[in-house]
């Protein structure tokens, strides 16, 4: 999914344990998160690479992660396990039984339908002659034997063209099923004699149990199914000599019969050799044999009706039996799929991270911890950019300054060599104020090999208490002289910035010797410092034969930073971190009031495409 | 809720005018039907905005089947903090209905209320013709919800996404495409900010409470 700049992903820390170099290295243990990992990162001069391969399955939006309070770490997909709550259709948002599931391939089986051509959800349609209003089902109460149909709203696609019409506008997938059954498949016409008759090998003496009654040269998928399971049957019971079929795998006497087999010099095994289960021999066995003269006759088919008659991969795959399926007239209505709902678990401690009710249509949940309420909030814009989003602005021709300042700003053309100020804002959702240290590897390359170098001119500051929502808000003289104070800030540094080029360096000193080491502005619970950027035309040479490798990729020109967060904060050991009690480290602290604590990730900003020179 | 005809009342220099409620309506948005519109308050409605209350279903309808259709005259109802930015066309949905009058097949529109929740985002120039979009749902440029279709709440619609007509949009999906199908699903920390912000801080997320944006469009 293309994201706007500037975005802030985060690191979930799990791909560290499966790296070589962390198995090489002392692991980090798990229920000590606060200090080993963040003094190795540092020591082993081990920083984040956003370009490396890896990169992309550790980074994610903030919103995406989760929380253990247990293990106190961040969880992505990726370390949680998912546990299916409840199945449900996306269009009729019916919950679906689990037996239900089972039997009908997790279908919906009301009435609801995708396009075979499109995907888009098919509407049931009564036939034009009748006096209807030509809708949905159950609309329509007219006492005349209706015929019905679906058909797709978007791309005009009618299961008319199928022949498939529909005696009630109820129980459409029940109607459906039953028509797929008695149709046999298109190809297997009465005049075309077996050739795969004569194939046949004479039996073996196993007597099929439970066979279909009349096997045709080109069954239908069930018809196939249901032959095959019945053979098969048929083999285990007959070979089951040993009767594997019921093992239980918990139980240790089954796994030493199970390694007997694996296990040449165990006598047992050699003794009891088990009779092999043979393939499917016939067709009424369920082997199905290749169709020579079938697939020429689709081969002619195809040069026949040409392009327009033969149908997507796409198409096809979406298909419920996608086998022998290559023409337009061979696609189905396709039983909408369900969705699922799920919870997540830690998969280091097995706790529940996240729970939703199983209702399909609430969106409440009844276990949430998500990483938000506990990781800082990171956003980087443009100094001179308004929070407005871009899209907003670009409608409004208005005369407002913060308006008109933003609409300057384009985050898919950074100049090179021209140094440009970021605002980078820290926002704490703690009940305690965190001192936070920010540091960045100081050269960041895009994929293209163009270095910049980045300064945070301020890499350590605190962050006050995520406390009172009122405070700040009920106390407006402090938010107004703030805002003025910013203002000010701004309209100087505009002015500056507009200069030319000599003294706009200069300005930028000056900028820069007035702001390092301190904060630019804060307020209740975030504190924002300046982030310099400076795209260097200078090529790394790596680089460029590494992107050179995967030619013509359109993200080269996009600069990501990565930045080391790390942060300390003194929580009531009774209070938010009592979690860690148990930590025997921490045992020391536990008497005291204040507890000691550390949070550290890193996260990356995308901060915008560098143009060339 | 105040009505949008309301609006005209108090009158601010500049672009948009400010209703009691803390509409935001812009003078240059096209607002016909203005009687059949409600907004929640805290909405903003842009320049070039086309909102069709004029759209409403003029009697009852004869036949049977849609029988608990909203009360007449109230064709579009716009939630409170939900933005419509510049240039999209807010239409109430219709259907096209074949009637026999007098032995002819006749065909009839029949225009359908319409229901926008609170805290919804429409960028720009998009064309909205569901009947019912839910909270929290983040509609990108260009889109085009066609006839019926249904948006459920917590749902980010990705810019030039067709939804085709009668489609369900379940909540927590994003979905995308032409016709639009549901490509991802929304992380399950959607539309929550880290406590309040002000200053420089966004004080607003996608999907999430927009007054702190609404408030920042002036
Ligand atoms: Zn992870
Ligand atoms: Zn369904
Ligand atoms: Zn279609
Ligand atoms: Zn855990």
């Amino acid at each position: 999914m293309a994201q706007s700049f500037p975005y802030t992903y985060y690191r979930c820390p799990c791909v560290d344990t499966s790296t070589p170099t962390s198995a090489v290295a002392p692991p980090n243990l798990p229920s000590d998160p606060s200090s080993a990992p963040v003094e190795q990162d540092e020591e082993e001069g081990h920083t984040f690479d956003p370009l490396s391969p890896r990169a992309n399955f550790s980074l994610f939006p903030l919103e995406h992660l989760l929380y253990c309070t247990e293990c106190h770490e961040i969880r992505c997909p990726r370390c949680t396990m998912e546990e299916i709550i409840s199945y449900y259709c996306p269009n009729c948002l019916f919950e679906a039984g689990s037996s239900s599931v089972k039997e009908h391939g997790n279908r919906c089986i009301r009435n609801c339908f995708n396009c075979p051509t499109c995907t888009a959800p098919l509407s049931v349609n009564a036939m034009e002659m009748e006096r209807s209003n030509g809708s949905d089902t159950g609309s329509s109460a007219s006492e005349q034997s209706h015929q019905y149909f679906l058909s797709c709203p978007y791309c005009n696609w009618s299961s008319l063209e199928i022949d498939m019409d529909f005696k009630s506008p109820q129980n459409i997938y029940h109607q459906f099923t039953k028509f797929y059954r008695s149709q046999p498949d298109l190809e297997s016409k009465p005049s075309q004699v077996s050739p795969t008759e004569a194939m046949e090998t004479p039996t073996q003496a196993t007597t099929p149990v439970q066979q279909p009654p009349t096997p045709t040269a080109h069954p239908t998928d069930q018809e196939h199914y249901a032959r095959l399971t019945a053979f098969l049957r048929t083999q285990i019971s007959d070979t089951d000599t040993n009767s594997y079929n019921d093992i239980n795998f918990s139980s240790p006497s089954s796994i030493t019969r199970l390694m007997h087999l694996y296990n040449p010099s165990s006598k047992k095994a050699a003794l009891q050799k088990p009779a092999l289960m043979r393939e499917a021999q016939k067709q009424n066995e369920g082997l199905v044999v290749q169709d020579l003269e079938r697939d020429q006759k689709r081969i002619q088919e195809i040069r026949f009706r040409g392009w327009d008659g033969t149908i997507s991969l796409s198409q096809r795959s979406q298909q419920q039996h996608p086998r022998n399926i290559h023409f337009d007239t061979d696609l189905r209505p396709v039983p909408t799929l369900l969705i699922c709902k799920r919870s997540k678990r830690c998969r280091t401690c097995r706790s529940v991270l996240f729970r939703p009710e199983s209702k399909p249509t609430s969106t409440r949940f009844k276990i949430k911890l998500l990483a938000l309420e506990k990781i800082p909030r990171l956003s980087l814009r443009a100094l001179n950019a308004a929070t407005v989003p871009a899209a907003l602005i670009t409608s409004v021709p208005s005369s407002s300054p913060l308006i008109t300042a933003a609409q300057g700003f384009d985050y898919n053309a950074l100049k090179p060599l021209k140094p440009t100020l970021f605002l980078l804002t820290l926002s704490n959702p703690l009940e305690d104020p965190v001192k936070v240290t920010l540091a960045t590897p100081g050269v960041s390359k895009t994929a293209a090999g163009v270095e910049s170098k980045v300064t945070i001119l301020c890499p350590q500051f605190e962050v006050g208490a995520n406390t009172d929502v009122w405070d700040e808000a009920l106390n407006p003289s402090t938010r107004d002289k703030e805002r003025e104070r910013e203002a000010k800030r701004r309209s100087a540094l505009l002015t500056l910035s507009s200069g030319s080029a000599e003294s706009m360096a200069e300005a930028q000193a000056g900028v820069r010797q007035a702001e390092a080491g301190k904060i630019w502005s804060s307020g209740r619970n975030w504190t924002s410092v300046i982030v310099e950027v400076v795209p260097n035309p200078t090529i790394d040479p790596s680089a460029k034969s590494r992107s050179s490798k995967g030619r013509g990729n359109e993200d080269d020109d996009v600069l990501e930073i990565p930045v080391f967060v790390r942060m300390e904060y003194e929580a009531d050991a009774h209070g938010d971190g009592d979690a860690r009690l148990d930590d025997s480290t921490s045992s020391a602290r536990r008497r005291g009031e204040k507890e000691k604590l550390e949070e550290a990730f890193w996260c990356v900003f995308g901060v915008g495409r560098v143009v060339g020179l | 809720m105040s009505r949008a005809s309301t609006a005209t009342r108090k009158a601010t220099k500049g672009e948009f005018i400010e209703t009691d409620s803390g509409n935001k309506v812009w003078r240059r948005a096209h607002i016909s039907g203005a009687p059949n519109i409600t907004l929640g308050g805290k909405t903003v409605i842009q320049a070039d905005v086309q909102l069709r209350g004029d759209l409403a279903r003029v009697q009852p309808p004869r036949s049977q089947g849609d029988g608990k259709a909203a009360p007449v005259n109230h064709s579009i109802s716009i939630g409170r903090c939900t933005i419509v930015s510049a240039g999209s066309v807010i239409k109430p949905p219709h259907r096209v209905s074949k009637r026999e009058v007098d032995g002819r097949a006749v065909k009839e529109v029949h225009y359908y209320p319409m229901k926008i929740s609170d805290n919804v985002f429409i960028g720009p120039n998009c064309t909205i013709q569901a009947a019912n979009i839910g909270q929290h749902v983040h509609i990108g440029e260009g889109c085009v919800l066609q006839a019926l279709c249904v948006v459920k709440e917590n749902v980010k619609i990705l810019p030039y996404t067709v939804v085709p007509p009668n489609m369900t949009i379940p909540s927590n999906s994003v979905v995308g495409g032409r016709p639009a199908r549901i490509v991802g699903e929304l992380g399950d920390g959607w539309g929550m900010t880290t406590g309040s912000a002000g200053g420089d801080n966004e004080g607003w997320v996608e999907g999430g409470d927009l007054r702190e944006l609404v408030r920042a469009i002036r």
